[in-house]
């Protein structure tokens, strides 16, 4: 065959992926061991610890400060992407590549040894994203060698991946699951009705991740000001 | 430090993971008129009686259209469309992860030949592992009804006449896709899995639109005879 068939993917919503800029990173990761070095602090966790309006089973789950959020020009990074999100979107609903958006919240998620996120979805907000930041060599070399081991291929199994599940239910030629794993850096916007899981790894060391929703609702809960 | 702009933005990807692919690409032109010819003499023989005895193909089919004829096996032989079509849905498979390798065969290929008020309602081709259709023409007053339709705003989503509707879900949600509306130019191969429900609503323009429509078969044969 001379020239190549064009494969045309047109359902299902889309993932917009993006690289953080590298000073940004290195102001967040920075931000994010700071943040951790105060995880023995009562009164930090106080006002800090976000796992109680959170699915996940991690080894910490706080918010991050509004004031780093803003300064550090994260905040208005992030509307940027998800606003070009709905700009491109090929829908012909002007109203939503139109929407303004601001973020609702953004948290750390320190993820160790068996911890877990279960199957679960953001769908109060128009649009959510995960920024990865960290990936200890160990956990990398787990999912590696599961990677290359497993007689599975595909599917959504591994551990400290990703995983988004469109449909529990598949046909032939189907694809009803997409599985990330992000390098440090990487910026991953979806809608936040899109469910998604990380299962748990048994390797020693350390995963991070920045969560966020978005949103265009002043009558949003559990938001910045 | 620097925010960038929407439009500075220096190409974010959009990945969508979801769904069956759907292959397009097109028929080379000598296998084009070729074919074109072809079902231009089909046509010319749908009042001999004896001809629709043995390929008038409407009662394996759903669609309401003016007439549905299976293609003659020597002319899709000969004419090295069948070859054509099998290259191209081992391609499909081929390229699609997680795929044994697959030897296909055709079941069958059939001319639509559709007028005024004509239409396919909503179907599969459940049972086959792939279909495909090749969009062979569209009369000038339909394609005019069809532009107005997709212009002026009247006819949103899958309301649009004379064009192929694939439907995936039938519920959709904030930025999902759900639908995928495919107006083939004549020469367009369009290649899909057969359960990927699609439809084609009737339009009210005279004239005619015609399509070949053709289902995929794992041909073990193929399979047993290699194995030997």
């Amino acid at each position: 065959m001379t020239k190549q068939p064009i494969m045309i993917s047109p359902f299902g919503p889309v993932f917009l992926k993006f690289e953080l800029p590298e000073d940004m990173l290195s102001d967040v990761l920075k931000e994010s061991e700071s943040m951790k070095s105060k995880t023995q602090d009562s009164e930090y966790l106080k006002e800090y610890d976000w796992s109680e309006y959170l699915v996940g089973k991690n080894t910490n789950q706080l918010l991050l400060n509004y004031d780093f959020f803003v300064e550090s020009n994260l905040q208005a990074f992030l509307i940027s992407l998800g606003e070009h999100y709905l700009k491109s979107h090929h829908t012909a609903d002007t109203t939503v590549k139109e929407t303004k958006l601001a973020i609702a919240s953004a948290w750390l998620n320190i993820t160790r040894k068996h911890d877990y996120n279960c199957l679960h979805d953001h769908n109060k907000s128009p649009l959510s994203g995960i920024i990865y930041l960290k990936e200890d060599a160990s956990i990398g070399e787990e999912i590696d060698a599961l990677e290359e081991t497993s007689k599975i291929k595909g599917g959504s199994y591994l551990p400290g991946v990703t995983h988004f599940i469109y449909s529990a239910n598949k046909n032939f030629l189907d694809s009803t699951s997409f599985s990330f794993r992000g390098k440090p850096g990487d910026v991953l916007i979806f809608p936040g009705w899109m469910s998604h899981l990380v299962n748990p790894f048994t390797a020693d060391g350390e995963r991070m991740t920045l969560a966020f929703n978005f949103h265009n609702d002043e009558n949003v809960i559990h938001k910045y000001p | 430090m620097t925010i960038p702009e929407n439009e500075q933005l220096e190409n974010p990807v959009m990945m969508s993971p979801f769904g069956p692919n759907i292959m397009k690409f097109k028929l080379p032109d000598d296998v084009f008129t070729a074919l074109l010819k072809e079902s231009e003499d089909i046509k010319s023989r749908i009042t001999d009686p004896e001809y629709l005895k043995k390929y008038d193909w409407s009662k394996y089919l759903v669609g309401k259209n003016t007439n549905q004829l299976l293609l003659d096996r020597d002319f899709f032989v000969q004419s090295q469309l069948e070859s054509f079509l099998i290259t191209l849905g081992e391609f499909y498979l081929q390229n699609h992860p997680g795929v044994i390798p697959t030897k296909l065969g055709i079941t069958s290929a059939w001319l639509n030949i559709t007028r005024k008020h004509d239409y396919n309602s909503l179907h599969d081709h459940g049972e086959m592992p792939l279909s495909g259709i090749i969009y062979l023409k569209e009369d000038a007053d339909i394609s005019k009804q069809i532009d107005d339709a997709m212009e002026n705003g009247t006819y949103v989503g899958t309301a649009v006449p004379g064009v192929t509707h694939f439907i995936y879900n039938a519920n959709t949600q904030y930025l999902d896709s759900t639908s995928f509306s495919f107006r083939g130019k004549p020469g367009d191969v369009l290649i899909f899995p057969g359960w990927v429900s699609h439809m084609v609503n009737p339009f009210t323009a005279d004239g005619e639109r015609m399509t070949v429509a053709f289902n995929y078969f794992n041909d073990r044969r193929e399979e047993d005879q290699q194995s030997k």
